[in-house]
């Protein structure tokens, strides 16, 4: 919608043109070639109020005309600058007074007013201001800054700049910028630059809602309010096709006109063209929360404890076996053998026993260790040293890393000694015994009474045991993220806890029985203490069942996932129903996406908590050129975001009715129908605030109630 | 309390074992408790479960190691004259207490954990 606010039709001073001057004819066609559909008139210095009629007439019922005048207004610096006013067309004989009355005994010529003294005696009229703005003669910047605390609502103030890509550039860094024809020459007025609406208006009024609303109130080449061709549908038989705004789309009607289906269907049809969206529905928000609170997200992660998987050590419990002690008839047998054979008997090998192993853990861990330091001479290749360390240095660094190496290398060599010279030494005793026996039949002396392995065994058994329970014991973490906050209780979170089983578990924590589970600690801790007993094999069978019960084969059958609401000092908090919804919603709202859809986000909320926290956010992602769709029965919701699409959804006759409209241009537009309209302002006070009687009569109460 | 064990200086407790002969059978008695007879564990060299009786008493013994540090004391009754016995349970007892004192330094290092 084409809009001129800086336009001229009299050859006020003597520097202006001849061509300024038009006539109501010449006036209305070029408006017309123009396509130019609201237009002020601002000549300099001076208001015609007769000219302003004739030529507003002209033009209806196509174009709206607005009074306005261009003042040359004192600088600061002495200096002069220009500043466009423009009234609302309702009062311009006011307006005629008061510029009469300002410019009464002045030079239009030459004056030059003092800023003030105008602001003053025009605000009364309801103006917008429209300084020169890196235009000459343009406002300085003490200038703007009074202009902008004298007229207080600054969404009053426009600046004019010189040329269109001025506007562009200055509209994209959120000035608030109109430019306007300033017309030389009429006969060429349709070649002039002319600013585009966002949105078609249709008053004064609208035009400043417009600007209260977006400080990007003109079009600019970069304008990126994108819109979505989308087919919605209320009912599986019925489809029409409506455009969805990167803004906030509203759609409002009464109970039982498919507001729902509309939404839904809008959302499956944004998922189809590939965005990212976020839904919140007002009569599921229970459901939802407890979704929220629900752990199947959370990985059964021990690392989270900081704890081992230890699959290995319950691999050797349950396939546990106990060690058999040596038959005493061995030794009798020996012993009643021992001298059949002179040779045998001089072999003291014989009657050897064997050396006990050694222990490998620490052959493990220096092993372990080689092998890292070879990993770190590889990726020391991958390190541009020179940057950082001299020649020198480098050098000192690989000579020490390789004595690191050699130094680990040659513990390593002692310790593979160790440990193979003894398993050498046992298996040459054992061949050798096995052998001379063979060969003489003897018996050789048994290599060891068997307690030593028997022992060793079970000590084995504790090991692995005390390093599972090490690990599932008293082990717990916690990570929070903020869920919303509540008024008088702060920031609210959800604290997700990873904890091993405790004494303060619950079922839900677990997949698998915690009955089941704390009988297999116990069980754990008997073996664990009384590793010696004679039938431990019947604990370890009993804990055997119960893992293969539970599938258990690692710690992490016993890490426990939990979420709570916590409030920020740590404690848990049980939100209310309706603070389970403001929470939620919040919590959606914050979600990065690209749609949101809000299907009656009202419910079970305050209005002031509505009008207050959801409504500006609401409001933010449509500046963010979010696509935000609400179905709601909310007046704050559907009116004070002022939407830049109203779905009105009605029931007349057996008939539903879909009409598309917004607040700027009031109107409601049936979609099958163009000649169908209704009122914005009066459909909405019906469905929204109870009509159009109920509405004031509640206003007049409220004042009552204040006198 | 087990942080007292692993410690060199762990309690040092003789257990003497008899060799002695009881209704016609050869058995090895380890007295547990010196005032208490009837902890008294035998093994029965002419029984079948001989076995079992051996493993009962090494289930004991590592038992006992827990709290206290052991040394087993090879004895027979006066009047016992069994040469092979004797000196088969000479070389048993002996084989027994060097494998009890490989186990101890290693149970101390498992009980300190």
């Amino acid at each position: 919608m084409k809009i001129d606010l800086h336009c001229h039709t009299k050859k006020i001073k003597s520097g202006e043109l001849e061509t300024r001057n038009v006539t109501p004819i010449q006036f209305a066609r070029k408006i017309s070639e123009a396509d130019v559909e609201i237009v002020a008139i601002t000549n300099h210095n001076s208001f015609d109020l007769a000219q302003f009629t004739d030529l507003s007439d002209a033009v209806k019922p196509n174009c709206q005309v607005w009074p306005g005048v261009e003042i040359d207004i004192k600088s600061f610096n002495g200096k002069k600058w220009h500043l466009i006013i423009v009234c609302n067309p309702k009062y311009a004989t006011t307006f005629s007074s008061a510029i009469n009355d300002l410019f009464e005994s002045e030079n239009l010529e030459t004056c030059a007013l003092d800023l003030t003294t105008v602001v003053k005696k025009l605000n009364e009229c309801d103006i917008i201001y429209i300084p020169h703005f890196h235009k000459k003669p343009a406002i300085p910047e003490e200038d703007l800054d009074k202009l902008k605390k004298l007229v207080i609502d600054n969404s009053r103030v426009f600046n004019e700049p010189s040329d269109i890509r001025t506007m562009g550039v200055y509209t994209n860094h959120c000035f608030s910028m109109i430019i306007g024809s300033d017309v030389h020459n009429w006969n060429e007025y349709e070649t002039s630059n002319f600013s585009e609406l966002r949105l078609p208006i249709s008053s004064f009024e609208q035009f400043c809602m417009l600007a209260k609303r977006d400080q990007q109130v003109v079009k600019t080449l970069l304008d990126k309010k994108k819109s979505y061709y989308i087919t919605a549908s209320p009912h599986p038989s019925v489809r029409f096709n409506v455009n969805i705004y990167e803004d906030i789309n509203v759609i409002f009607g009464q109970k039982g006109t498919g507001k729902s289906e509309i939404l839904k269907s809008i959302n499956i049809e944004l998922k189809g063209r590939g965005l990212k969206c976020v839904e919140y529905c007002g009569n599921e928000k229970d459901e939802t929360f407890k979704a929220l609170l629900k752990t199947k997200d959370m990985k059964r992660d021990v690392s989270k404890v900081d704890s081992l998987l230890c699959e290995d050590e319950f691999k050797r419990v349950l396939n546990w076996t106990d060690k058999i002690p040596t038959l005493f008839s061995k030794y009798i047998n020996w012993y009643q053998t021992k001298d059949n054979n002179a040779n045998k008997s001089s072999m003291k090998i014989t009657n050897c026993v064997l050396e006990p192993q050694l222990n490998t853990d620490e052959y493990k861990t220096i092993k372990t260790e080689l092998k890292h330091i070879a990993e770190m001479k590889t990726s020391k290749r991958s390190i541009r040293i020179s940057k950082y360390l001299n020649e020198t240095d480098a050098l000192q660094l690989d000579k020490y890393l390789e004595l690191l190496a050699k130094s680990i290398q040659n513990v390593l060599i002692k310790e593979f000694v160790s440990i193979n010279s003894v398993r050498l030494t046992n298996f040459t005793i054992e061949r050798i015994k096995k052998a001379a026996d063979n060969n003489t039949d003897t018996v050789s002396k048994p290599s060891s009474t068997g307690f030593y392995d028997y022992a060793k065994n079970r000590l084995t058994l504790r090991h692995d045991v005390h390093e599972i329970l090490i690990n599932i014991s008293n082990k717990e973490q916690s990570e929070k993220s903020e869920l919303g906050s509540l008024e008088n209780k702060g920031n609210i979170y959800i604290k997700s806890i990873y904890r091993m089983l405790c004494d303060n578990s619950k079922t839900d924590e677990f997949a698998s029985g915690i009955r089941v589970l704390r009988e297999a600690v116990i069980c754990l801790k008997t073996i664990r203490d009384k590793f010696y007993l004679l039938d431990i094999s019947l604990h370890i069978n009993s804990l055997s069942e119960k893992c293969k019960e539970e599938s258990i084969k690692s710690t992490s059958a016993f890490l426990g996932l939990s979420r709570i609401v916590i409030e920020e000092n740590g404690d848990e908090y049980c939100p209310s129903n309706g603070e389970r919804g403001m929470l939620l919603l919040l919590h959606k709202l914050r979600m990065d996406a690209d749609a949101y859809l809000l299907d009656e986000p009202e419910l079970g909320m305050g209005n002031s908590y509505v009008d207050s926290q959801i409504r500006p956010k609401l409001s933010a992602l449509g500046k963010q050129h979010k696509v935000v769709v609400i179905a709601t029965h909310n007046a704050n919701i559907a009116v004070r975001t002022l939407p830049y699409v109203s779905i009105f959804r009605d029931y007349l006759s057996g008939k539903y009715i879909t009409y598309l409209g917004n607040p700027f241009k009031d109107k409601l537009v049936n979609i099958d129908d163009e000649s169908d309209t209704r009122n914005w302002t009066t459909e909405s006070m019906h469905t929204l605030e109870g009509g159009e009687d109920a509405f004031y009569e509640r206003k007049d109460i409220y004042e009552t109630g204040k006198n | 309390m087990h942080f007292m064990r692993g410690k060199i200086y762990m309690r040092q407790e003789k257990i003497r074992v008899l060799l002695k002969e009881y209704k016609n059978h050869d058995c090895l008695v380890f007295e547990m408790d010196p005032d208490d007879r009837s902890k008294d564990l035998p093994i029965n060299f002419n029984s079948e479960s001989c076995q079992l009786e051996i493993k009962t008493v090494f289930s004991v013994l590592l038992e006992k190691m827990v709290d206290v540090s052991i040394q087993l004391e090879f004895q027979k009754e006066p009047q016992y004259s069994k040469v092979l016995y004797i000196d088969v349970c000479k070389e048993y007892i002996a084989d027994l207490n060097r494998e009890i004192g490989q186990i101890q330094v290693e149970l101390s290092k498992e009980l300190s954990r």
